[in-house]
C-alpha cells in the first residue's frame, strides 16, 4: 500500500512537471494587425495616404462624369442636325464607357493600394514582433483574430508592438 | 574639243569644291551632359528637345555663346536647318561619358498621309508620306504625333518633318509580318510555296522567296530546334522566335545596366550559357534569356559588348577587373589572372543599402533615373520611371509636379502612359515609392504621395 502511494505521488509529480514543460515549449502569443493599422502612428499615416488616393481617384471620376453630363446636355438641347446627333451619341457612348472603366479601375487600384500599405506597415512591425517573441519566449504568434476564441491579455502583444512602432517615428 | 574639255574639268572642280564646302560647315561636337535644346539663343526660349550625354552633333552659327545644332550629317549650311540651339560650353570636342538614349518609334503608314505644320487638319499641309513609308514618331500631342526621318538622331521638335494623325501609324514589326504574309501568299499562288517555309536541314536558312521582306518569318521545325550540335559549335541558333539570335557564350561575361562599361554590373554570365541577343547599338547588345518570346528591350537582362558575345572568331579579351570586395574563403581566387567574384546577396538582405548617387539635374534637383520599364495595365502600355531624388527638404506637390512633368516631357511616347515613381534619401528603392505621378500622352492624370513610405527616413 505504501509502495502504491509512492508510485502515485511520483506519477502525479511527473505529470505536473511534463505539463509545465510542455506549456513552456508551446507558448503562443497574439497580435492584432487591424489594431496596428488603426492605432499606430504609421498605420494612421497609411490610412491618410489611402484617403488621399481615394480623393485623387474621386476627382478623376468626377471629371469623367462631368464630361458625360456635358455631352448629354448637348444632346438633349435638341439643336443638332441628325448627322451631328449621331456623332454626339457616339461620343456619349464612348465617354460613358470610359467613365465606367475609370470607376472600376479606381476601385481595383484602391483595393490593391490598401493591400500594399498594410503589407508595408506589417513588414515594419515584423522585426519588432520577432524581437518580442524571442524575448518573451513565444514559439508561435497568431495574427488572425477570426480564429481566436479567447486570448489572455498577457499573451496579446499588440499594445507593445504599437508602442515600439510609435517610438520609431 | 580642248576648250570643251577645259570647261568640263573646271565645272567638275567647282562642283567638287562646292560639295566639300557644303559638307564641311561648322564642326562636330559632343554633349558632355544631358542637354536641352531651345528654339532660340536663350535659356528662357521654348524647349524643343534634348541631347543625351556624348551625343554627336554638328554646331555652327555661334553667337553670344550659343550655337545652332545640326544633325551630324547635315550638309545645308543654313540656320533654318538647325534642330535647336544650345549653350556651346556644354559641347566638347571629344566625347566623355556616353549614355545613349533611344527615342521615337519606327512606324509606317499603310496609306498615303498628309504631313501638317501643326496638330490639326486645319493647319497647312507641308508634305506627304507615301504608303508604307517608314518614319520615326515622337512628341505626341493629343491625337497627333511629330514625324521624323528614320535616320534622325537628334530628338528635337525642330528636327521633325511635321505632324501626322497618330491613328494612321502602325509599328514596323506588323509591316514586316504583313509583307512576309503577302510574299507567302504570292509564292503560294505561283506554286513556289516550298521556298517560304524552309529550314528542314536545321541550319537556319531563310527561304529564298521571303528574303526580300524586311524581316522574314522563319518557321523552324521542332527537330531543327533540338539539333544544336552544329549550331552550338558555330555559336548561333535561329531559335524558336523570329528575332535576335541565340548564342552560346565562349567565356564569362558581365552584363551592364546600360550600354557603357562604366555602368553598374547587373549579372555575370558563364561560358556555355545560352542567351538571346538583339538591339545592337553602339557596339553593345541587349541580352535576353534564351526562351524570351517578347522582343522588348525592357525585358533585357542587361547589356554586353558585342566583341565579348561574338568572340568565337576573336582572341579572348580580358574581362575588366571588378572592384575587389571582401573575399570569402569559398570565393577566393585559386588561379592566376583576373577572376569574377559572385557575391551572395541574400546575406545582405536585411542591410540598408546606401542611397544611389545622383547624376543629373532638373528643376534644381539632383536625381538619378534608377530604372525605366514598360508594362501593361488594364490593356494600356505604361512606361515606369523609377527616380531617386537627392534632396534634404521634402518636396511640395508643386515641385513634384514640375519635376515629374519634365521627366514626362523627356520620356513620353505616343499612345503610351507614363508613371514617375519618386524615391527620397533613406528610402528603400525596391519598396513603395514616395511620389506617384501618372500621365497619359496628353498630360497629368494623377499626383499622389505616400507619406508612409518615408518611415525610417529623416523626413518623417
Amino acid at each position: 500500500m505504501r509502495m502504491f502511494t509512492v508510485c502515485l505521488v511520483s506519477l502525479c509529480a511527473f505529470l505536473v512537471l511534463t505539463g509545465a514543460a510542455f506549456a513552456q515549449a508551446s507558448k503562443v502569443g497574439f497580435v492584432n494587425p487591424q489594431r496596428i493599422i488603426n492605432e499606430s502612428k504609421i498605420g494612421r499615416i497609411a490610412q491618410e495616404d489611402l484617403a488621399r488616393l481615394g480623393k485623387e481617384k474621386d476627382r478623376r471620376v468626377r471629371d469623367a462624369l462631368e464630361q458625360v453630363e456635358t455631352i448629354k446636355t448637348k444632346l438633349q438641347a435638341g439643336t443638332l442636325s441628325v448627322s451631328e446627333e449621331q456623332v454626339v451619341e457616339k461620343s456619349l457612348r464612348l465617354a460613358a464607357r470610359q467613365y465606367e472603366m475609370l470607376v472600376e479601375q479606381s476601385n481595383t487600384d484602391i483595393q490593391s493600394e490598401e493591400r500594399q500599405l498594410i503589407q508595408f506597415v506589417m513588414r515594419r512591425a515584423d522585426s519588432i514582433l520577432r524581437r518580442i517573441a524571442e524575448e518573451l519566449g513565444f514559439t508561435m504568434i497568431l495574427t488572425d483574430p477570426e480564429i481566436i476564441g479567447y486570448v489572455s491579455h498577457s499573451m496579446d502583444i499588440t499594445d507593445r508592438v504599437i508602442t515600439e512602432l510609435n517610438s520609431m517615428i | 574639243m580642248r576648250k570643251t574639255c577645259t570647261v568640263f574639268t573646271t565645272a567638275l572642280c567647282l562642283l567638287f569644291l562646292a560639295a566639300t564646302v557644303a559638307s564641311a560647315f561648322g564642326e562636330i561636337r559632343y554633349s558632355d551632359r544631358p542637354l536641352n535644346l531651345r528654339a532660340s539663343r536663350s535659356a528662357k526660349a521654348r524647349w524643343v528637345g534634348s541631347l543625351y550625354p556624348g551625343q554627336k552633333v554638328r554646331i555652327a552659327f555661334m553667337k553670344d555663346g550659343w550655337a545652332a545644332i545640326f544633325e551630324p550629317g547635315e550638309t545645308r549650311a543654313d540656320e533654318s536647318a538647325a534642330v535647336g540651339y544650345s549653350n556651346a560650353k556644354y559641347l566638347v570636342l571629344k566625347p566623355g561619358r556616353v549614355e545613349p538614349e533611344s527615342w521615337g518609334e519606327l512606324m509606317y503608314t499603310p496609306r498615303k498621309l498628309n504631313i501638317r505644320s501643326g496638330p490639326s487638319v486645319k493647319t497647312a499641309r507641308q508634305g506627304v508620306l507615301d504608303a508604307g513609308e517608314r518614319v520615326k514618331v515622337d512628341f505626341p500631342d493629343g491625337d497627333w504625333v511629330m514625324v521624323f526621318d528614320p535616320g534622325a538622331t537628334i530628338r528635337s521638335e525642330m528636327n521633325a518633318r511635321g505632324y501626322c494623325a497618330a491613328k494612321y501609324f502602325e509599328p514596323v514589326k506588323t509591316q514586316a509580318k504583313a509583307a512576309s504574309a503577302k510574299n507567302a501568299e504570292r509564292a503560294a499562288a505561283s506554286g513556289d510555296a516550298g521556298n517560304v517555309v524552309s529550314v528542314p536541314s536545321g541550319k537556319g536558312q531563310v527561304g529564298g522567296s521571303v528574303a526580300s521582306a524586311p524581316k522574314p518569318v522563319v518557321t523552324t521545325p521542332k527537330s531543327a530546334q533540338d539539333n544544336d550540335g552544329p549550331l552550338a559549335a558555330a555559336g548561333e541558333n535561329p531559335g524558336s522566335s523570329d528575332w535576335g539570335k541565340v548564342v552560346t557564350l565562349q567565356e564569362d561575361i558581365n552584363l551592364r545596366k546600360e550600354r557603357t562599361s562604366t555602368s553598374p554590373r547587373v549579372r555575370t554570365l558563364r561560358a556555355g550559357d545560352r542567351v538571346r541577343v538583339d538591339y545592337l547599338k553602339n557596339g553593345w547588345y541587349a541580352v535576353f534569356v534564351e526562351d524570351e518570346v517578347l522582343r522588348s528591350e525592357n525585358r533585357a537582362l542587361g547589356y554586353a559588348l558585342r566583341s565579348l558575345v561574338d568572340s568565337e572568331d576573336q582572341p579572348a579579351p580580358v574581362p575588366a577587373p571588378a572592384p575587389a570586395p571582401a573575399q570569402s574563403a569559398g570565393a577566393a581566387a585559386t588561379q592566376d589572372g583576373p577572376q569574377t567574384l559572385v557575391i551572395d546577396r541574400t546575406k545582405f538582405t536585411d542591410a540598408k543599402r546606401p542611397d544611389p548617387t545622383p547624376n543629373k539635374t532638373a528643376h534644381g534637383y539632383q536625381y538619378r533615373l534608377l530604372e525605366k520599364s514598360e508594362t501593361k495595365k488594364y490593356g494600356e502600355t505604361w512606361i515606369t520611371l523609377k527616380i531617386f531624388l537627392s534632396t534634404t527638404k521634402l518636396p511640395g506637390a508643386d515641385q513634384i509636379k514640375d519635376f515629374c512633368t519634365t521627366m514626362w516631357t523627356d520620356h513620353r511616347r505616343a499612345t503610351k502612359n507614363l508613371v514617375v515613381l519618386l524615391y527620397l534619401p533613406g528610402m528603400d528603392t525596391e519598396d513603395l515609392a514616395y511620389g506617384v505621378v501618372s500621365f497619359d500622352d496628353s498630360g497629368l492624370l494623377e499626383l499622389w504621395v505616400r507619406k508612409v513610405a518615408l518611415f525610417g527616413t529623416d523626413f518623417l
